[in-house]
């Protein structure tokens, strides 16, 4: 398994602007990373101790303050937007509320086909083969995000990011808004896909649960730094930090 | 041990439309129980029927319901009960909590006693700090809050009026694990410590297993199965609640697949005319389709599934 990722000393400060004083929160407190090709890194914490901004800074939505993101070898940390656009397209992310990541003015089928290229007909017919794949009809093809349960916008946003032909996937806990049996579903979708494309995940969840049962290796967060982090049936039975300790305790309690 | 809540046959809905059949269910003094279920299935509905605070075309149709003694569903001084004698939670406290008082100013609000400022004062901040949360907090807003602060303020304005019931819709849902621990924890001992019956309405049926005494297992508006946690959750007798367990992704080992429930919820507009799992049910027999299974005694528990009992094999 090659590195796909590799992330060196990356931090990252966020300025708060409270009444009258600025705040400074440390959101990455220099975090060293590596995501192997073909492999489910999964990422736990509880909420603001950085899960999200990890994704979104690896694939430069959000731009570190130091560090280094390096991408199959080439350091895009600092690349302008107009070379980074070339790389874009290999990774993807898929947001945690299916409610709020489709546009609700544009079918369904053309928020796929927006991603695809080559001429109008071969776009359509991928963007239909695509929604078969994730069990949405070509009937439903133009329909609009409102006429879809919250599973269904999901696997829509799953299509979408498969649109591209990625590599590489940030899953920001994709089914935290989802009824545990919708939940099951998707998770299956999730592994079938990446073995039909060959994907990589970085899967963000609070769920430890769910990381115990996808990933293969796991990092858990807290307070912006990375406190443990190993092969995920190593993390479980022997959690070495009093944190990750805790974590488990109170997931597995119920 | 005392009945406090007893509701017998209760349908709720209008001329079209029937989002609860024939519920029945009791809740006991100091007891938790949990109603478990897809979205949609009608377990807020419960909760807003109890209280009475059902949408302007909903009403409902039969049944009644107990509530220490009093008949609800024809008695007209709600307000009364509500707040007072029944309190009640939800999953955002961020948006019943007003922005633009402090959390000290909202519970006191909620005193239904006439009392003097003074005592509400030392009242509020009392059950504060019984909530876990810091005197402090009375003088803050809701949005200097974090989201397990807020809720623990909701719990403490729920019962600022010491209530005999409450109900907690989801409340752990939009929370982290270890901050819904906290939560749960904290439920748990306010039942001993404020002789206080729940009612708590949760997707999970682990955690339902973890806090609650009973289990509900509600389907498009009908209770397919109750009885006590421990039995409903290793040993679950309706098809519908042994699917649910077979969802959750802890039953399974890393590569395998999560047997999940084919199909949907059926909308409550087009509803299959007999039992309504009968479409996603794979022990469906004929007579599944054309009527709702009455309730069953059995091993403690009472289901609703043609699948036990005596009906002809046909």
């Amino acid at each position: 398994m090659g590195t796909l990722w590799k992330v060196e000393n990356l931090t990252k400060e966020f300025e708060i602007r409270s009444e009258f004083k600025k705040i400074k929160v440390t959101a990455l407190k220099s975090i060293n990373l590596e995501i192997y090709k073909g492999e489910i890194l999964g990422l736990a914490g509880e909420s603001g101790s950085g899960k999200t901004t990890l994704g979104k800074v690896i694939i430069r939505l959000i731009d570190p303050d130091k560090g280094k993101i390096i991408y199959r070898d080439i350091d895009i940390t600092k690349l302008p937007e107009r070379v980074l656009r070339k790389y874009r397209k290999n990774f993807q992310i898929i947001f945690q509320d299916p409610y709020k990541s489709l546009n609700p003015r544009i079918p369904v089928g053309l928020t796929v086909m927006e991603g695809i290229t080559g001429n109008k007909k071969e776009r359509y017919e991928k963007a239909v083969e695509l929604l078969n794949l994730v069990g949405i009809k070509e009937k439903r093809f133009y329909d609009y995000p409102h006429q879809f349960s919250g599973g269904e916008r999901q696997r829509i946003a799953i299509t979408r990011a498969l649109s591209t032909e990625p590599e590489f996937i940030v899953c920001d806990e994709p089914t935290s808004n989802l009824d545990v049996s919708i939940q099951g579903q998707i998770l299956n979708l999730f592994i079938e896909l990446k073995e039909k494309f060959n994907l990589t995940y970085l899967f963000i969840s609070h769920n430890l649960k769910i990381i115990r049962f996808l990933a293969d290796r796991v990092g858990i967060m807290y307070k912006g730094e990375i406190v443990e982090m190993g092969k995920t049936e190593e993390i479980f039975e022997n959690p070495k930090h009093s944190y990750t300790q805790k974590l488990i305790e109170s997931s597995f309690a119920f | 041990m005392k009945k406090l809540l007893n509701v017998r046959n209760v349908v709720v809905g209008n001329e079209e439309i029937k989002i609860l059949r024939e519920i029945s269910f009791e809740v006991n003094e100091k007891e938790i129980v949990s109603i478990v279920g897809e979205s949609g299935c009608g377990k807020s509905m419960t909760l807003k029927t109890i209280i009475k605070l059902l949408p302007k075309n909903l009403e409902i149709l039969s049944g009644e319901i107990y509530f220490d003694g009093i008949e609800i569903v024809k008695y007209d001084a709600m307000e009364k009960i509500r707040g007072k004698e029944i309190g009640m939670i939800f999953q955002e406290p961020s948006s019943y909590l007003n922005p633009l008082f402090t959390i000290g100013n909202q519970v006191e609000e909620a005193i239904k006693e006439k009392i003097e400022k003074k005592e509400k004062k030392e009242r509020v901040i009392k059950i504060l700090k019984e909530m876990g949360l810091s005197s402090n907090v009375y003088y803050q807003y809701p949005h200097q809050l974090s989201g397990g602060m807020q809720q623990r303020a909701m719990i403490a304005m729920s019962l600022i009026n010491n209530p005999k019931l409450l109900l907690a819709d989801e409340p752990t849902t939009a929370l982290d694990l270890t901050t819904a621990f906290g939560i749960i924890d904290l439920l748990k001992n306010l039942v001993t410590k404020y002789n206080l019956s729940i009612i708590f309405v949760t997707h999970d049926i682990s955690l339902a297993k973890y806090i609650s005494d009973k289990i509900l297992v509600m389907y498009a508006g009908i209770i397919v199965e109750k009885g006590p946690s421990n039995l409903v959750y290793t040993n679950p007798l309706h098809p519908y609640t042994q699917k649910l367990i077979n969802c959750l992704p802890e039953k399974y080992k890393k590569g395998e697949r999560i047997k999940t429930i084919e199909g949907q919820v059926p909308s409550l507009k087009d509803l299959p005319e007999g039992c309504p799992f009968s479409p996603r049910c794979e022990y469906k027999k004929k007579i599944c389709e054309n009527y709702i299974p009455g309730e069953i005694k059995i091993e403690e528990r009472n289901v609703r599934c043609f699948k036990y009992g005596n009906f002809m094999e046909s």
